[in-house]
């Protein structure tokens, strides 16, 4: 719009004067232009604003500008070639021109802009090329006209601020009817697997017992890892169950899932090394059993031999619900544990004797047990248990050097645990140890030919036998002490032949030293030591359907600081 | 103080230096010389004990020199009481003083049956004297601990 002078007068600059009466002097004679131009611009503003003017609102150009209609605008291009048209268009653009566009499409790279003046750059505010979904579609882009390119203001990367992005995760349900594999047809379908796709799928038939796998759209099985796996045990028993959704990450291999806390059935697992046992424990740390799972854990046959861990065992077992695990060893083909003492040779209880009766009692007991850990020469345990709850170890026999190494242990109980048909053949020191204030069950247990005593409970720990047998210990079979107690086959309706025996032992068949020691329908006899049942250091026996050879103190005495001995009868 | 006991050890062990304590029991507690089979009976000191270790097998045993331990007097009063004991010595006292009292002090007068058994009774006070003798002259000595050191105990 151009200025419009007084009418009549030639200077297009000319201002307008009021008229004077009083000194004669006439006032400008405004033109029809001088009121039409400005109300026309002034109702462009309004409509190109989207307002339809009104005499009733005498604030529609403030609201108009206020709108910043005029610079909002609609991409119509393509991918990283926007179009816009606005109204009025755009001749040319001018340093700072401001223009808000709606993205059409994501771009996959540098972008450019007609906006009616020429196709020209969009670039970030610091000169470079847009990236990669810089421009998100449906987006709005405030760009800025520089003089030489448009710069988006609103850029989310280094030069703004964070982005939100509601994006919608891949969805479908499994269809596998097969136990351990994950069937997911997705909808459109997932054409190919990259690093980094990510989709959720809901668990509908099936839960593993084991190794689990993924099949997506028909690309093929990929292994399924568990966040925080080890590469012996990537999955474990009820990480997948039905009802689960669980979120699906590809790394390029295999998926990733962080797998369900809970085994809910019985599941079994197979181990052959060392290696594998303690990965599993490690493993399991991330799983809890419930009361309707179990877990069994089935050792291959062969020797599991040291080095020892930091709690200086072949195999620690640790886990809050151990009471629900079976550690199960493997047993020759037509084999059992040996039933009862019978089946050893106990032929005396001097050294030559118990050396000649070790010999054959090892090859007797490797005629059994095909699952045999086998100690060194240094001090440490085959298996020890460090809790929660009391593990079941089963069918397996520990094999020590068959000389003495002091703090040698068969089976180390340091928390509770459950021995079933278990055997210490040769143990440096002490074949089967229940330390305060663990409680070690054992059901048909043997120590043979250890080095110093067969069974031992110290320190307020418990000791408990169903049946099993101790004989050819170079000292005690059965050795409670320092506040511990130990209790054998407690029921009135056995037999002798049931019960434990406890012979041909260098040292006593049982001794009591500061500890309880009650034993129901065992056998003690042919021992070397001082008493086949002894107390002392305020010690105390108690027998109840006993065969004892010789006690000291005498039944019914009180021997040396208040050790006594109880006959039941 | 130091509390005694009294400590069975196996016959065959005697001549050991660190025999095995197959049982021990309170100096005041009776016990029978029969409770444990094929065992001898001393009376020793706490001290004399060791306590059980990975070295004794896991089983008390007494220390080196344990024979020179042995408590001569408690030994002496074991050895006597099973022989003559304390309610035997009263009862000869006083059958004696009455059979002073009733045929005198000249005892080839006394009856034949008292005279006899009044000699039966001597052989135990002359037991008892030996004892006494052997306690006072093999104290601390590792003869107390055979029995051949001790006097022969007189026909019951």
């Amino acid at each position: 719009m151009k200025y419009v002078q007084p009418y009549g007068i030639s200077d297009p600059n000319a201002p307008y004067i009021n008229g004077d009466p009083s000194i004669a002097r006439q006032g400008s004679i405004p033109p029809a232009a001088a009121f039409e131009h400005p109300m026309r611009e002034l109702v462009n503003v309004i409509t190109k604003s989207g307002i339809t003017p009104s005499s009733s609102d005498l604030a529609q150009v403030a609201e108009g500008i206020r709108s910043q209609f005029m610079n909002y605008c609609v991409d119509t291009g393509s991918v990283n070639t926007l179009s816009v048209a606005l109204d009025p268009p755009i001749g040319a653009y001018t340093f700072g021109l401001p223009l808000h566009v709606m993205v059409h499409n994501t771009n996959t790279g540098a972008v450019t802009i007609d906006a009616g003046a020429g196709r020209v750059p969009v670039r970030k505010p610091n000169g470079t090329d847009l990236a990669a979904g810089d421009l998100p579609a449906f987006g709005l882009a405030a760009l800025v006209y520089d003089g030489t390119v448009f710069q988006m203001i609103n850029f989310g990367g280094a030069g703004g601020g964070p982005i939100t992005i509601n994006q919608t995760i891949p969805y479908c349900v499994d269809s596998s009817t097969s136990r351990n594999l994950v069937t997911a047809n997705f909808t459109p379908a997932i054409t190919t697997l990259v690093a980094g796709t990510i989709f959720m799928v809901k668990i509908a038939n099936t839960s593993n017992s084991s190794q689990a796998y993924i099949n997506v759209n028909g690309l093929g099985n990929k292994p399924i890892y568990a966040q925080g796996c080890n590469a012996n045990w990537p999955c474990l028993p009820g990480d997948i169950q039905v009802g689960d959704v669980l979120v699906f990450t590809y790394d390029g291999t295999r998926f990733w899932v962080y797998a369900n806390p809970a085994i809910n059935e019985t599941a079994t697992l197979y181990c052959s090394t060392v290696a594998q046992i303690r990965d599993l424990f490690s493993a399991l740390g991330r799983k809890r059993i419930s009361t309707s799972g179990f877990l069994q854990i089935i050792l291959a046959a062969g020797y599991y031999k040291p080095p020892y861990d930091d709690d200086l065992n072949i195999v620690t077992t640790y886990h809050p619900d151990a009471n629900r695990i079976n550690l199960i060893g493997t047993m020759n083909a037509g084999q059992s544990p040996p039933p009862n003492a019978n089946v050893f040779s106990r032929s005396g209880n001097d050294p030559v004797h118990r050396s000649n009766d070790a010999m054959y009692n090892k090859s007797m007991l490797e005629s059994r047990y095909a699952t045999i850990f086998q100690l060194d020469s240094n001090p440490g345990a085959a298996i020890g248990s460090k809790g929660g709850g009391a593990i079941n170890i089963q069918n397996i026999l520990v094999e020590g050097p068959n000389f003495s190494v002091i703090g040698q242990v068969g089976f180390s109980a340091r928390a509770n645990m459950y021995c079933i048909g278990c055997t210490a053949w040769g143990v440096g020191d002490i074949g089967f140890m229940a330390y305060g204030p663990a409680h070690l069950s054992c059901a048909v247990c043997h120590a043979c030919a250890c080095a110093s005593r067969g069974f031992g409970a110290t320190g307020s720990a418990q000791l408990d036998f169903q049946g099993g047998s101790s004989e050819g210990n170079a000292s005690h079979g059965i050795e409670i002490s320092h506040g511990a107690r130990c209790t054998s086959d407690f029921t009135e309706s056995l037999t002798l032949d049931q019960g434990l025996y406890s012979t041909h032992n260098g040292g006593c068949g049982l001794s009591a030293q500061s500890g309880f020691g009650m034993l129901w329908w065992a056998t003690l006899n042919t021992n070397g030591g001082p008493a086949d049942m002894y107390a002392w250091n305020m010690g105390t026996i108690a027998e109840r359907h006993c065969s004892i050879g010789t006690v000291s103190p005498a039944w019914g005495a009180e021997g040396n600081l208040n050790s006594i001995s109880i006959n039941y009868g | 103080m130091s509390q005694n006991y009294q400590v069975f050890i196996r016959s065959t062990d005697v001549g050991a230096a660190n025999p095995v304590v197959v049982g021990m029991y309170p100096e005041t507690r009776p016990v029978d010389n029969d409770t444990h089979a094929a065992t001898s009976i001393y009376m020793l000191p706490i001290e004399a004990i060791v306590q059980p270790t990975d070295a004794t097998g896991y089983v008390p045993t007494l220390v080196d020199n344990w024979q020179s331990m042995i408590i001569a007097s408690s030994m002496g009063a074991m050895h006597v009481e099973a022989n003559f004991a304390l309610s035997a010595q009263v009862e000869s006292l006083r059958e004696t003083v009455e059979a002073m009292m009733k045929y005198g002090t000249d005892v080839t007068k006394w009856p034949p049956d008292v005279r006899t058994k009044k000699n039966t009774v001597d052989e135990k006070w002359k037991y008892v004297d030996a004892v006494k003798e052997t306690m006072r002259t093999k104290a601390g000595s590792h003869e107390l601990a055979s029995s051949k050191s001790w006097p022969t105990p007189p026909k019951q």
